[in-house]
């Protein structure tokens, strides 16, 4: 009787194992806490506390192919909460800037950010995503100049830094810059998922920097912009425009900057 | 002296067959092995992670072993009437605390040694074998510095066991309070942290004089925290390191006389 209760309990647990599934969207966007709360209730586990919420916000930015504006706003909630209980731990800023901005969230990007300068004022990467935040989404090129010659004078800091700081006025750059600015973002991961999502960013912005580049030459042959990007395949300047990773198709805008209709979203 | 160091010993060997303590050392010990493991769900700084755990781990190992035997073995010692083999022997109540603080404190720092060992050995391999694009220095010093505040922190929360002990013979109580004084004492440089930032702006004056009541009265155990220095690596101010630890000692002493002065006015019957 012993042994066929046990053999009921083992087919049953192992058949509701094979029905019940976890979503894993639910789990993690499920409602985050309070800072300060969350802060009290860990008391000195705190680190450990953030250490979860960052995993927590690690595995939804992998997992997701797109985001609706409430699932970027969890994202950057999410992060913000790990910053606010370990503020020395580096790898949420790391995240936020180099995930949310692309998400459209610049304002709370540089909430967690500007925060971390206070508490890591050693790390040049800190200054310099705020740099760029100012530059490539904010066309802010005073701004962004200040926070890259600030990176700029912090340990380790690249020797580009200063240059890039003084070439900032030159027209055109922004998307070499990005692409400069993904590939050392890309050093900083072991995360095949997150590495995976940079990589189809970075070959994105390549593509437009390729069709910018073919777009100089143009201008450079005619004098003036082509009215459309086929006129660079009718002109043999190219052979075929890129696809772009994330299904949109690019297009020249009217001051003859290269965009796509996905927003690289 | 001597009767207070034989007290302490046969609260050590009282503490160490207690299969409890095996337990929670195991069960710590393998979550200091699988710390590295577990760290390598997280992005980035993996060791900043395992430290994370590691240091945690033993934190968790001492809060336990500190709080739960400090007032399990002095209710054990009132429930089943062993201390009338102590009192009816020419040992002064006080000698008995001190006994027992001292037992127990030995036997709370050796349990974090050993933790604090395999934790040392789990964080060389992961240092020595982690892939991250960069690898970090590790400030072993300062983690030898925050292993010496636990262990102070640890002496400072046996007294508060011992404190609620010697006025209550329910070992459930006394936790229980014991419990709620470590809750308070690890947030209150959070709670201060909080009414100092613009959450703060809406708290009622009332309120915020009670907090800088209990900011007097509570143990501040944040001081002897030094969890955040050793992982990050954070500059060291040696006056606030010396002054920290004056006031652990200070504190502890404090607790343990009140409860001295408790034990000898009870009634044991």
């Amino acid at each position: 009787m012993r042994c066929l209760i046990g053999l009921i309990c083992l087919f049953l647990s192992a058949w509701i194992n094979t029905k019940v599934e976890w979503n894993l969207k639910e789990w993690t966007t499920s409602p985050l806490p309070r800072p300060e709360s969350a802060l009290l209730l860990s008391a000195e586990f705190s680190p450990l506390s953030s250490d979860y919420f960052l995993m927590k916000a690690a595995i939804f930015y992998s997992g997701m192919a797109k985001f609706k504006k409430t699932e970027s706003l969890w994202l950057s909630k999410a992060l913000y909460l790990a910053s606010y209980l370990d503020p020395y731990y580096f790898e949420p800023y790391w995240m936020a800037g180099v995930s949310l901005p692309w998400e459209g969230r610049l304002q709370e990007a540089k909430k967690i950010l500007k925060r971390g300068l206070n508490y890591l004022n050693n790390r040049w990467e800190i200054p310099f995503y705020l740099g760029f935040i100012s530059f490539y989404f904010e066309h802010d090129n005073k701004v962004a100049a200040n926070y890259f010659l600030m990176a700029s004078k912090l340990p380790n800091a690249p020797t580009y830094l200063p240059l890039l700081a003084s070439r900032l006025a030159v027209k055109g750059r922004e998307t070499r810059i990005a692409i400069a600015f993904l590939q050392e973002q890309l050093k900083m991961t072991k995360e095949k998922k997150i590495k995976s999502r940079l990589k189809k960013r970075l070959k994105a912005l390549q593509a437009i920097a390729f069709l910018e580049r073919a777009v100089e030459r143009y201008k450079e042959i005619y004098g003036h912009l082509p009215l459309e990007l086929n006129s660079l395949i009718k002109q043999n300047i190219i052979s075929a425009i890129p696809e772009d990773p994330y299904g949109g198709s690019f297009y020249l805008t009217e001051d003859g900057r290269i965009w796509s209709t996905s927003n690289l979203r | 002296m001597g009767k207070i160091i034989s007290i302490a010993k046969v609260t050590f060997k009282e503490g160490i067959r207690e299969r409890v303590f095996l337990g929670v050392l195991i069960f710590v010990g393998l979550l200091l092995i699988g710390s590295g493991f577990l760290a390598d769900l997280s992005i980035g700084d993996i060791l900043k992670v395992t430290q994370d755990i590691g240091l945690s781990g033993l934190s968790l190992l001492g809060l336990f072993v500190a709080l739960f035997l400090s007032t399990h073995l002095i209710a054990k010692d009132l429930d089943k009437k062993t201390i009338y083999l102590v009192v009816s022997k020419p040992i002064a109540r006080w000698q008995y605390i001190l006994g027992k603080f001292l037992g127990l404190s030995f036997l709370t720092i050796f349990a974090i040694f050993v933790g604090f060992i395999v934790f040392l050995i789990t964080l060389f391999y992961f240092w020595k074998t982690a892939k991250i694009y960069h690898v970090p220095q590790i400030a072993w010093g300062k983690h030898l510095l925050a292993f010496v505040y636990l262990n102070l922190k640890m002496c400072l929360l046996i007294a508060v066991g011992i404190f609620f002990s010697s006025f209550t013979s329910s070992a459930l109580v006394a936790f229980s309070f014991s419990l709620l004084i470590y809750f308070i004492g690890a947030n209150l440089q959070n709670v201060k942290m909080i009414l100092e930032s613009k959450v703060g702006e809406n708290i009622t004056p009332i309120l915020k004089s009670l907090f800088k009541l209990a900011y007097w009265l509570f143990p501040n155990l944040s001081l002897l925290d030094l969890k955040a220095i050793a992982v990050h690596n954070l500059p060291l101010n040696i006056g606030n390191l010396g002054l920290s630890l004056l006031y652990g000692l200070a504190y502890t002493a404090l607790l343990l006389l009140f409860a001295s002065f408790i034990f000898d006015r009870r009634e044991l019957n």
